[in-house]
């Protein structure tokens, strides 16, 4: 059985990213499900736009935990949005991304570049020239940043077509701490 | 030769390739290589010579936000 649409999906009012247009606006992440059965679930539920993905050394244990996850992204059949999580440089990032592209065949990379290992706050004064430079090699970068106005300003002069600030330090769960500043970010750019 | 991959030292006969050392690790697809920090497509295995002191990450699909 196959469960209805959400409301949220309207193709009247499409995201349209990078000349691809999506009915949701909903992108949901993959990790720390409690089965892989209840993240099928969850994607079949949502209808997401994308849903985002990773890489990891094989051999590891994380990596042998997923054995079965490529299986199931090919059964679920949703665009997939890889990241560079755990980079900390751009060179880094860019192999990176260039492997997700091979991995995935996907152009599309969430663009993260750590800063801090603490807070995972992006490294913002390298952030703009890795993103011009995936730009460059024709990915579809969607980065991940702080709410600062001229940072996110600048991903967009580089040809970044959506830009992903944090709400609050990842695995944090404060919610939104900085809210002016996202309504600026909303009237700004 | 010595050569790393995944953080893991291993020894290789000198002029090995990549699909040398995928083979000596077992490796499953999907993956994707880089040797040093630079990508190397997948149409290269064969033909891509290690050196000493290499550095191969050997990747899979994982679980991610």
């Amino acid at each position: 059985m196959t469960a209805p649409l959400p409301n949220h999906l309207n193709s009247a009012d499409a995201l349209v990213l990078y000349g691809e247009s999506f009915p949701s606006r909903l992108l949901l992440g993959t990790s720390r499900y409690p089965s892989p059965q209840i993240l099928e679930n969850a994607v079949e539920t949502a209808h997401p736009a994308m849903i985002t993905v990773s890489l990891r050394r094989q051999g590891t244990s994380t990596a042998e935990a997923h054995s079965g996850f490529w299986d199931l992204l090919k059964k679920m059949a949703v665009p997939v949005l890889p990241n560079t999580a755990g980079c900390h440089s751009p060179q880094e990032v860019i192999t990176t991304a260039q492997m997700a592209r091979e991995v995935f065949e996907s152009d599309w990379i969430k663009l993260e570049l750590i800063g801090d290992d603490y807070t995972l706050q992006p490294d913002t004064l390298r952030l703009v020239q890795t993103a011009e430079t995936l730009i460059k090699e024709g990915f579809k970068v969607l980065p991940y940043c702080t709410e600062d106005l001229i940072l996110c300003q600048r991903l967009v002069d580089v040809g970044c077509q959506a830009i992903m600030p944090w709400a609050a330090p990842i695995g944090t769960g404060q919610g939104p701490l900085n809210p002016y500043a996202m309504k600026l970010l909303r009237d700004r750019i | 030769m010595r050569v790393i991959v995944n953080h893991i030292e291993y020894e290789l006969p000198s002029q090995s390739m990549i699909s040398d050392a995928l083979t000596l690790i077992n490796a499953k697809p999907p993956f994707a290589v880089a040797v040093n920090l630079n990508f190397v497509p997948k149409t290269q295995y064969e033909q891509f010579s290690l050196n000493e002191n290499d550095r191969i990450e050997v990747i899979a699909p994982v679980t991610g936000g």
